[in-house]
């Protein structure tokens, strides 16, 4: 594809992309499986991550957190920690100025409420922050932490989303500055509310045959990020502050420092170095002002890096959330009204507690259509940990409400799941009813579909499972088998705020260096965003050399979140890769020119093929000679060009996820045989990175289905704040997996693609509960499913059936 | 104190403090591919080759490895000459993050000097230790399947890891 | 975590490590056998340990009817060593590959397991099926050594007997026979939430299991249901029929629900009930899961 038909979906009629699967042949790079651009190294263990430096000098950080839930700090004495040989400095809430921010790493202005401070004089949760000490080294830090005595006054907590909203709760954000939006009600422990909707959903519900209703609930859940989060400070030979952190979003972090530290965004610098995953937890100023601060107080470099079980405690998490799910159907299995109501415990502090509960409306209601929609949405305080980003953005918690509600009713209408969802889900041309209201804290642009393979996921995850095996299970002993399905949507970026951008400049042997903004955590966009400019420029991979994320240096992007970074970064990499290609093209016909050989230079009549500029008669220039020539000979300037993007339009990749189970009722044990997840991400950039991002977003909630949660001790202290106790899946749980690429093309994405990150974390979770209710009978709807509870649900189950005549084996 | 051992197949001393674990003291002496991710043994990050078998070298102290070999990732292979196990984890798209990666490719070195020919239900219990949130497993297990065949090709497992 | 360790010490005799043990009053001393749970919560206020790598503590050796095993044999070797190969010994080999990591598997000592105070243990059940002994060392008058030898210790009053000393070995009685172990946990690489080791030699059958939570141990023996099989039949014949729901009633009244934050006393109770008939099932050789 060329530079000129390369546009971004603005000037054309609508396209379903159904005609442009041609381009899938004509791709050199891009759709390939080019070794990762920083595979090697990282196997090599060359990598370097944030806290894989040492300075001089460095100063070691360690915390203080709350023992309590809730309690004002009335008086902190560090005469004892000040005398431990090695401490520098100790800050807290009486020397450290009170400015109110949101930790959530979201765009200006953040829409998440101002709760906030470096140090506050009221704790909120176990884990809340205290005091920090640094000291010259780590355990020098932690020795005089022990010694630093705090006078609380305790006050009662709540840690029930229900008790907390209820009249009479301890006010758990009493503090008269705290400022916030849609619904913001601190008084009564809200942090967001709304309500939504799309169409009369009184008339539609009317018009039902059926009308079902359920509540489902969903846990806690830690990103287990295997990098915890750290950062290191210092200060450079022109005395600006320099942060090298592990963080999904660093030009928001420096815009936030800025704030927060009240010094210019110029004085700043944030390097994101290599990153060991993030999955949401790192789009979080959540640590990055603390070495900062320690820096500016000191003027020396200072480290601050979490252990595990601070990860736990008292980093960010998945809201949980408690949601009703209520569908107004036809006898023939036509929807006609969905109604959801969230309530979500954001805990002690609202980050992300809008934007989180808004898209697990968003992604979810419009997978179906229906004549009419109504979405009600409270987030609640509570004193527990704070909710925050975290892969999926409230997808998962609706989808399993969503996905486990359609398989019961498709079961109450005796239909098949897949046939029922298939004559529900949305098509190509249908318009999202709800974009407009469920904005990013304003109203969103409107949505329109355009790439949709969804009937293709189901059909090609069907015949990959063996759906039909599902009518033969024999069941007759006590491990059950059982299988499920589910539907899955969700985006690619945030439609009318993401944006992004890129640089490209030429060198002398033909290669190029690419600055991006784009925050490589893991994901492998650092090699998707060079596939597509090399694509673009028709040069092999090995000629882009790739640098992302320095604040300094690349141009600015959103960072690495909302499924955004291969849409939106990766068209802001095209552009300026297309850019590139018409300063070679001039730059040659320059050449040309001058050398007084100029028959066929017109822009139009030339291309960019194989790192040459490739006149109709044969005649060639190499990038090489070219920026030799501009370099030193004729002409002379740089070739370069840059490329922003933002889009209105947020295309949703799709899926469909299969799951094949065994039940030992015995036990209550779920041994998960075979899993298939087919998905519709439009072009794969990276196939093998595709599959991978499915695979391991997809394990990820396995054990949200089934294993992981978080355990509290009646005061709201986490029990399970180690890889000990929390329980994820490991390489021996994983089922056989199978990941299917279903190819579509969407036109408004960087070479027909869009996102693929977050989608897979919709499905375990009502897939694996759907297969669970087919094999016993028995339906879940609360995650995870934990063994105790399906035993005890087998148990009542038997003895339900043994006061009828027929006999039950228990 | 000092602790004495062969690193990488060379004779070293690593100045230490009694309560310092193995991990720390790998890290200061520049071999960063040893990483820290729980501290406690789960998560795998900080394997290393204690006498060719592999160990969390978070919660071994330095002062335990007195007197012993350790082989770090760093002494596997390198940029002129990378192992084939980490030449594999390359090839199958095993490495998303790549924090995980040398504690993987640390205890596939393990399991191939002891079988050279793993089942996939090998490869997995060889991974079973090292906690991976972005892959899923699946694509590691591949790599482990596949550094086999190629060190087999090759008969270079033996000489490729020096302890 | 950061430890208060102050002193590393590596005895090259048991002399010298008892003598070690000996004047070790002042400060908190632990022994270090493989130091799997050196860095986990519990060791912060540690001076000074000892690490027992170099003393001769690694043999496996067969004398008379009893297996000598050595408490710095790991884990990784009770899988793996020929001298484990006995139908006997197969839930002690279970239990060893239990904890599914291998960097642990290759550190962690039949010593440490025994010693340990968490309670979510693989190995102590099959230990006490099998009716072990604990070979103790302590420093005796004028650089003497008292050696003593235990019975396996169940509960916390008989755990009082390895204060002070150095375990030295694990005595296992051989013979004929078949063991089993069965372990139920959240994901393969957990701790297990229930478990049951089972024994059937020609002399009878021992049952043993742990009812605990990973913050208490509470191994036991189940002697009633042990007396119950007894009861049945001459050593080595055939159970009657039925014999499952007859063992099942026996361990519903013989365990006591014993729950905590992970899962209720009822279900512990109820799946270690079933373990035990799995893992009997299994030294009979019939279907587990019927």
């Amino acid at each position: 594809m060329s530079a000129q038909q390369q546009g971004n979906g603005a000037d054309q009629a609508w396209d379903t992309g159904a005609g442009s699967m041609g381009h899938y042949d004509r791709f050199k790079v891009v759709n390939k499986n080019e070794r990762r651009v920083d595979a090697l190294k990282l196997a090599l263990g060359k990598g370097t991550y944030t806290d894989d430096i040492t300075l001089p000098g460095m100063l070691h950080v360690k915390m203080l957190w709350s023992p309590h839930a809730h309690a004002r700090i009335k008086a902190i004495d560090t005469s004892e920690a000040e005398r431990v040989p090695g401490v520098v400095a100790i800050y807290h809430c009486f020397n450290v100025k009170p400015i109110r921010y949101t930790t959530a790493g979201q765009g200006h202005p953040e829409p998440s409420p101002y709760d906030a401070m470096i140090f506050d004089p009221k704790v909120r949760f176990v884990g809340d922050r205290v005091a920090c000490v640094a000291a010259e080294d780590e355990r020098a830090a932690a020795i005089a932490v022990k010694k630093i005595k705090v006078d609380y006054e305790v006050l009662p907590a709540v840690f029930d989303t229900r008790e907390a909203i209820a009249p009479g709760a301890p006010v758990i954000h009493d503090e008269p500055d705290c400022t916030g939006i849609a619904g913001f009600d601190p008084k009564r422990n809200i942090a967001a509310a709304m309500e939504v909707g799309h169409g009369d959903t009184d008339a539609a519900f009317a018009k039902a045959d059926l009308v079902l209703e359920h509540w489902y609930s969903v846990p806690y859940q830690q990103h287990c990020a295997l990098e915890p989060h750290v950062a290191i400070a210092w200060l450079d030979e022109d005395d600006r502050l320099v942060l090298r952190c592990a963080t999904q979003v660093p030009f928001h972090s420096r815009r936030i420092l800025a704030r927060i530290l009240e010094i210019p965004v110029q004085r700043i610098r944030v390097i994101k170095p290599r990153i060991g995953g993030g999955f949401g937890g790192k789009q979080e100023v959540l640590l990055d002002d603390i070495p900062a601060l320690v820096t500016l107080r000191t003027r020396r470099p200072a480290r601050f890096c979490y252990t595990r079980q601070e990860e736990f405690s008292s980093a960010r998490t998945r809201h949980p959330q408690r949601l009703r799910w209520k569908t107004g159907v036809k006898k023939d299995g036509t929807l006609v009204a969905q109604e959801l109501e969230v309530l979500a415990n954001t805990g002690a502090y609202g980050a992300h507690a809008l934007t989180v509960q808004g898209c697990t409306a968003g992604k979810t209601l419009p997978l179906y259509r229906a004549d009419a929609y109504k979405f009600i949405m409270t987030t609640a305080y509570t004193n527990l940990p704070v909710g925050g980003a975290f892969r999926g953005y409230g997808g998962p918690q609706g989808f399993f409400a969503m996905e486990a509600h359609m398989d019961e009713v498709a079961d109450l209408l005796g239909l098949d799941p897949a046939e029922f969802r298939s004559k529900n889900i949305l098509r190509p041309g249908d318009e999202n009813p709800l974009a407009k209201a469920l904005g990013e804290g304003k109203e969103g642009p409107p949505q329109k579909i355009r790439s949709c393979g969804v009937q293709e996921c189901i059909d090609r995850g069907a015949k990959a499972i063996g759906w039909e095996r599902r009518l033969s299970f024999k069941n007759d002993g006590p491990i059950k088998r059982g299988m499920g399905m589910t539907c899955l949507m969700h985006g690619s970026g945030i439609p009318g705020v993401d944006m992004a951008a890129a640089f490209l400049k030429l060198n002398d042997d033909g290669s190029f260096n690419l600055l991006v903004g784009a925050t490589d955590i893991g994901t492998g966009s650092d090699t998707i965003l060079a596939q597509i400019a090399a694509e673009q420029l028709s040069v092999p991979l090995s000629k882009i050399q790739i640098y992302s994320s320095d604040t300094d240096i690349t141009p600015f992007d959103k960072g690495a979140y909302a499924s955004s970074t291969t849409y939106i970064s990766g068209t802001a990499v095209q552009k300026a890769a297309a850019g590139v290609c018409e300063q070679l093209k001039r730059a040659a016909a320059e050449m040309w020119r001058h050398a007084g050989d100029p028959t066929g230079c017109e822009l139009d009549q030339l291309s960019c093929e194989d790192q040459h500029v490739v006149r109709p008669d044969g005649k060639k220039l190499s990038y090489s000679e070219i920026c030799l020539s501009t370099f030193y000979e004729h002409d002379q300037h740089q070739i370069m060009h840059y490329g922003s993007h933002m889009s209105f339009e947020c295309p949703p990749p799709f899926s469909a996820h299969f799951a094949e189970v065994e039940v030992d009722t015995e036990t209550g044990g779920v041994k998960l045989l075979r899993y298939v997840a087919a998905v519709d991400c439009g072009v794969a950039i990276h196939p093998e990175s595709c599959e991978g991002q499915t695979e391991g977003g997809a394990t990820t909630m396995m054990g949200y289905a089934l294993t992981e949660d978080y355990i509290f001790d009646g005061n709201g202290r986490l029990l399970n704040d180690t890889f000990r106790d929390y329980k994820q899946f490991t390489s021996l749980d994983v089922p056989d997996f199978q990941t299917i690429l279903v190819r579509t093309y969407e036109p408004s994405g960087p070479f027909g693609a869009k996102s693929v990150s977050e989608i897979p974390t919709d499905g375990p979770g009502p897939t694996i509960a759907n297969a669970i209710a087919q094999a016993l009978g028995i339906r879940f709807r609360k995650l995870p499913i934990t063994p105790e509870e399906i035993r005890k649900a087998w148990l009542e189950k038997a003895a339900r059936t043994s006061r009828q005549p027929a006999e039950a084996r228990v | 104190m000092k602790v004495r051992l062969t690193l990488n197949g060379e004779p070293a001393t690593l100045t230490c403090a009694p309560w310092e674990f193995l991990t720390e003291a790998l890290r200061r002496h520049g071999l960063i591919g040893t990483k820290r991710g729980c501290e406690t043994g789960d998560c795998g990050a900080c394997s290393v080759l204690l006498d060719g078998e592999e160990v969390a070298s978070c919660i071994l102290l330095a002062a335990q490895a007195d007197g012993h070999a350790v082989t770090t990732v760093e002494g596997l292979g390198g940029f002129e000459r990378p192992h084939p196990i980490q030449e594999a984890f390359v090839d199958a798209t095993a490495v998303q993050c790549g924090y995980c990666t040398p504690g993987m490719v640390i205890a596939t070195q393990a399991l191939l000097a002891q079988n050279p020919a793993p089942t996939e239900r090998d490869a997995r219990e060889c991974l079973a230790g090292h906690l991976c949130r972005c892959t899923g497993y699946v694509k590691p297990i591949a790599a482990v399947l596949q550094a086999a065949e190629r060190c087999r090709a090759g008969d270079v497992a033996k000489t490729g890891g020096r302890s | 975590m950061y430890l208060a360790l102050e002193r590393y010490s590596r005895p090259a005799s048991i002399e010298e490590c008892l003598a070690l043990l000996a004047e070790a009053h002042d400060e908190p001393t632990a022994l270090l056998a493989g130091g799997t749970e050196l860095n986990v919560r519990g060791h912060e206020e540690l001076v000074h340990v000892i690490d027992l790598q170099a003393l001769p503590l690694r043999d496996v050796r067969v004398e008379g009817d009893l297996l000598r095993v050595g408490a710095l044999v790991t884990l990784a070797r009770l899988r793996r060593d020929a001298a484990f190969a006995l139908p006997l010994l197969e839930g002690l080999r279970e239990a060893a590959a239990g904890f599914a990591v291998v960097a642990l598997q290759n550190r962690s000592t039949v010593g440490g397991r025994v010693c340990t105070d968490r309670g979510d243990q693989d190995l102590p059940p099959v230990l006490a099926a099998l009716g072990a002994k604990l070979r103790l060392l302590r420093p005796g008058r004028a650089g003497a050594v008292d050696e003593q030898v235990i019975d396996y210790p169940l509960g916390a009053a008989a755990r009082r007997a390895l204060r002070g000393a150095l375990v030295a070995e694990v005595l296992l009685p051989l013979g004929e026979g078949q063991g089993a172990y069965r372990r139920f946990s959240r994901t393969a690489v957990d701790a297990p939430l229930c478990n049951a080791a089972v024994v059937r030699r020609p002399s009878g059958v021992r049952i043993a299991v742990n009812l605990q939570g990973p913050r208490a141990a509470h191994l036991k023996r189940l002697g009633d249901t042990e007396s119950l099989i007894a009861s049945w039949h001459a050593p080595g014949a055939a159970f009657p029929q039925g014999w499952r729901e007859a063992v099942r009633l026996s361990l519903m009244t013989e365990l006591e629900p014993w729950g905590d934050a992970w899962v209720s006393g009822e279900y512990r109770q109820d799946v270690t009930a079933t373990l035990v008939v799995r893992a009997l099932a299994r030294v009979l050789g019939e279907e587990e899961v019927l």
